[in-house]
């Protein structure tokens, strides 16, 4: 079985051939995968390289922390990959963004209004989190419409500040 | 000698001086805001009082709730720890009015080490050396004119302030208003208190700090030196001590200035008086910090000494456990300070639950730890989670024991800086101690990944564990039809009875 591993922006076509093998471009390595405690620690060897590994799963996205890093990693098998980089290349640059909010926090300020023309990098809401100010700038050049925040509203992450077309 | 002690704080600092007072025997009273009615500090207490909603204005920092708690409590002394209130007057007045120690300074030192630009003043008409700036409340307008006097680059910081918050460092005349106008709305936001002034950049120079011990008889002690020229955002990030730049002969020199300090502040319990070094080797005052800093372990590694409980000891009107000539300094300590912030995507704060938590043990490691695996952090104070410090025998041995605790650390459910230390820790001017206060900042960038085998192992291990849920799920899809009909099946006799 095929896989496309995603790390960082890097791809890596890996194969899983056989309960202790996988090969990863041209060099196959001989692996072994225990759960520790059944829950989200696990024991890796490669070539006998030992790894403690912690891995934690969300939907098709596994969040490893190996030795200090954090690592998101997407699996897809590879079949999917390769459809779903095609319709990713056909597909034309979205005309709308929702700028969201990166954190959960509390809106301190808010530099633009709705209407407003801006450019990549300008600031768009301050935020305050974790006791820091925090600045929620324009990912592209765009016209600020459906601006939904003022001064002192509560944001949960994710939660959409106002949208650029 | 003191009885009950009210720990006005949260987090790791809380359980810190929870532990101290564990240790002396003393009894122990919490308070918590809704937001951490589960945190350690709460859990660890033989007492527990709710003074209000999650954000600090409404609990942590409100005087009159803490002080009733106390009298509700029968609490004979407070700790405020760090941050929060540890610094104010007003509340060290509080206590005193309510009959209750404060673990601290008196209300005029802190009225007077706490208007920064005063204690300039003070300070600097005693003869110590300061950096050139501004020493009085001045407008908006009145520091503009200030800066073009002063020069550039220059740095606003909060009279009020500590902790970063209202210090912006302007390197042209032309950000100064934008600079100040976020400055004082950070300042007012996190001390209540708008006021700023202006302090000239010295470039390369390094931040060290004096640890003072002082008892209500007139007895001042320092501890040496702690270094914290490791900052990103005005904020420590990696402390140690001793210093790299201290020689033995400045470290008596220094001291004896900061226990000169220390006196015209008449200064009493525990403090820190701060220091640029340039890199001529000259030392200028830069302020008093009249708390229990974050990063006070350093010192107790290298010098044995329990500045909690020295502080304790202090605040019961009992003599200094120590005499200058008592004080030894072995070894090397350092100091990582665990934030919830993304390294990777520009220290942005994390927030969520710690689903899975490992601190580093073994030799030469202690953790300072005010979370545990289940604890949800919230967005309300600061990213500050845990310490981590060892001790060695040398720097190097520090150095190398730093990188293997930090490796061992294992949190989960929330990013932390772990890797950013990481590299800090990999770098040859950091590991060769060439470090000054602008080194994080302009000589060190975060790099997105330093060690790419590391990639392909995270890549192997979660394919595996993919791979082996598809297989499960199609097993589990052929036992659950072993056991139970199909739903065609089902839905046939669903049909028949209902024919």
């Amino acid at each position: 079985m095929k896989y496309a591993v995603t790390v960082r922006g890097q791809t890596f076509t890996i194969e899983v051939t056989s309960q202790e093998g996988v090969r990863v471009g041209d060099r196959t390595h001989e692996v072994d995968l225990r759960s520790i405690d059944a829950a989200l620690l696990y024991s890796l060897l490669i070539d006998n390289r030992s790894y403690e590994v912690l891995i934690e799963e969300e939907g098709a996205e596994y969040r490893v922390l190996l030795r200090g890093e954090l690592y998101t990693v997407q699996v897809e098998d590879d079949f999917r990959h390769q459809i779903s980089r095609q319709r990713r290349v056909r597909a034309s640059p979205p005309s709308r963004v929702a700028v969201k909010a990166p954190m959960p926090g509390v809106v301190v300020a808010v530099p633009v209004v709705e209407g407003q023309d801006v450019c990549t990098g300008d600031v768009l809401v301050v935020l305050e989190s974790m006791k820091m100010e925090n600045e929620v700038r324009a990912p592209r050049d765009g016209r600020v419409n459906r601006l939904r925040v003022g001064p002192s509203d509560t944001v949960e992450k994710g939660q959409t500040l106002l949208m650029l077309w | 000698m003191l009885k009950k002690v009210l720990v006005a704080n949260r987090g790791e600092i809380a359980v810190r001086v929870l532990r101290a007072c564990r240790e002396l025997g003393l009894e122990t009273v919490a308070v918590y805001s809704d937001a951490d009615r589960n945190a350690l500090h709460v859990c660890y207490a033989d007492e527990a009082y709710h003074i209000g909603p999650a954000p600090a204005r409404e609990s942590y920092l409100r005087i009159d709730r803490i002080i009733e708690v106390a009298g509700r409590s029968g609490a004979d002394a407070i700790h405020p720890g760090y941050g929060f209130l540890a610094e104010q007057a007003e509340f060290a007045q509080a206590c005193c009015d309510a009959g209750v120690v404060f673990i601290g300074p008196s209300p005029e030192t802190l009225a007077m080490a706490g208007d920064k630009a005063a204690a300039r003043r003070i300070i600097r008409d005693a003869g110590v050396p300061i950096i050139e700036g501004t020493d009085e409340e001045l407008s908006d307008a009145d520091l503009v004119a200030a800066a073009h006097r002063i020069g550039l680059p220059l740095k606003s910081k909060a009279t009020a302030g500590g902790g970063g918050k209202g210090m912006r460092t302007v390197d042209a005349y032309e950000d100064l208003s934008a600079a100040l106008l976020a400055a004082r709305r950070e300042a007012e936001a996190a001390f209540g208190d708008g006021t700023l002034y202006l302090e000239r950049v010295v470039e390369g120079a390094r931040h060290i700090e004096f640890q003072i011990l002082a008892d209500h008889r007139g007895e001042i002690i320092h501890l040496g030196e702690r270094e914290g020229s490791i900052q990103r955002r005005h904020q420590k990030v990696i402390e140690e001590a001793p210093s790299r730049a201290i020689t033995p002969k400045l470290r008596l020199k220094m001291g004896d200035m900061a226990v000169r300090v220390a006196k015209i502040a008449q200064y009493t319990n525990a403090g820190t008086v701060e220091f640029l070094l340039d890199k001529e080797g000259n030392f200028h005052f830069l302020e008093i910090n009249c708390r229990l800093q974050v990063e006070h372990p350093v010192t107790e590694m290298i010098t044995g000494v329990d500045i909690v409980k020295e502080q304790l000891r202090i605040a019961s009107g009992r003599r200094l456990h120590y005499r200058q000539g008592d004080i030894q300094w072995r070894g090397w300590a350092l100091e990582c300070r665990i934030l919830a912030e993304d390294p990777h995507s520009n220290f942005m704060p994390s927030t969520g639950r710690i689903s899975w938590l490992h601190e580093p043990t073994g030799p030469g490691v202690r953790v300072e730890s005010g979370i545990y695996e289940g604890f949800v952090i919230s967005p309300y104070y600061d990213s500050l989670i845990a310490k981590l410090v060892v001790w060695g025998e040398t720097r190097g041995a520090a150095l190398l024991r730093m990188r293997r605790a930090l490796e061992e650390y294992r949190v989960m459910g929330v990013s932390t800086n772990i890797p950013f230390h990481q590299q800090i820790l990999n770098d040859t001017r950091f590991i060769g101690g060439q470090i000054d206060t602008n080194f994080l900042e302009s000589r060190f960038s975060m790099a997105e990944d330093t060690d790419w085998g590391k990639r392909e192992v995270a890549a192997i291990a979660a394919v595996l564990l993919a791979h082996r849920r598809g297989q499960r799920t199609v097993t589990m899809t052929r036992a659950q039809d072993g056991y139970s009909q199909s739903n065609w099946k089902r839905l046939a006799r669903w049909e028949a009875v209902n024919r």
